[in-house]
């Protein structure tokens, strides 16, 4: 891939990816518990790492993070947000190299990890370990999450094409 | 069925040829083995959590890791704490304790349902206070 496409590409996702955030924000939480996502935004995300690299992911990320806090969020959602992309993009970056597992299965341990790093994250801001007792919540719905992202992904990875 | 094996294995080819890679995006027993797994971890998990665990008979809240507050599950009440970014107010009733108020920006606290068994926890990030369910524990 051409380095202007590369950065072209690079920027029209990021900015998919913050859209779908911005959308993702709109719909009220419908849930018991409250704070659950589904990660709209990992699509573009897995997409991305599947078709044109982790490096590629990482940027995409991290740019979409950076946006959103200026746009939408502050700095302890900031802090959140890079806790948890860090935990799921090395997990999934990880994880798309082993074999029989398809971008469904990256992205449900990306979810999963998601959730972890986010606690471990708060119990660190919040100075107590009882925070982790959330994940018994937090696991599967991480994991569910990232099943429905990973499949919504994978239809896209087959169907779109990168190269023309 | 045929045709639709026959369609996979040229979408996973050309996929190959892209990205030189052989995982793909079409899902495989795999994935869901995975995340079966991470539900009967998580259920083991849960019930570990809300079986093995008895009701809690302490609400410990706490701000910023200090403990501000310790009172008894067992006693209707409503208690008003203020943190440093605003307040919440816990109640206590029939032996469950919620998070009545507060005036946090995302208010995921109050919305957080009420919690009885030990080591249940609400949680509101952006005052850093938790509502903790312990057992055993007098002032």
């Amino acid at each position: 891939m051409r380095p202007n496409k590369r950065i072209a590409l690079r920027g029209c996702l990021m900015a998919l990816a913050l859209v779908l955030s911005y959308l993702e924000s709109l719909v009220p939480v419908f849930w018991a518990f409250p704070g659950i996502r589904l990660g709209l935004a990992n699509i573009v995300t897995i997409f991305v790492l599947y078709k044109m690299g982790p490096v590629d992911a990482g940027f995409v990320t991290l740019g979409r993070i950076i946006l959103n806090m200026l746009l939408f969020g502050n700095v302890t959602t900031l802090i959140y947000s890079l806790v948890g992309a860090v935990f799921s993009m090395t997990v999934m970056i990880l994880a798309k190299p082993l074999p029989h597992f398809s971008a469904m299965g990256v992205s449900i341990l990306g979810g999963t990890f998601h959730n972890i790093g986010q606690c471990v994250a708060a119990a660190f801001l919040l100075k107590s370990g009882s925070v982790m007792s959330v994940l018994t919540v937090l696991l599967p719905v991480g994991a569910v999450a990232g099943a429905v992202i990973g499949f919504l992904a994978g239809i896209l990875i087959r169907r779109i094409s990168l190269d023309q | 069925m045929k045709q639709r094996e026959e369609t996979r294995t040229t979408d996973n080819s050309g996929l190959g040829q892209e990205t030189g890679s052989r995982s793909g995006g079409k899902p495989t027993r795999f994935d869901l083995l995975l995340l079966l797994a991470i539900l009967l971890f998580a259920g083991i998990f849960w019930l570990a959590v809300h079986f093995l665990t008895p009701a809690g008979n302490t609400v410990v809240v706490t701000v910023d890791g200090y403990t501000v507050l310790t009172l008894s599950l067992s006693e209707d009440r409503e208690e008003v704490v203020k943190t440093g970014n605003g307040f919440n107010t816990i109640r206590i009733k029939d032996g469950e304790v919620s998070v009545a108020e507060a005036d946090c920006p995302d208010r995921l606290c109050a919305k957080h349902g009420a919690i009885r068994n030990s080591g249940e926890t609400i949680i509101c990030l952006p005052h850093k206070l938790i509502v903790e369910v312990r057992e055993h524990e007098t002032e």
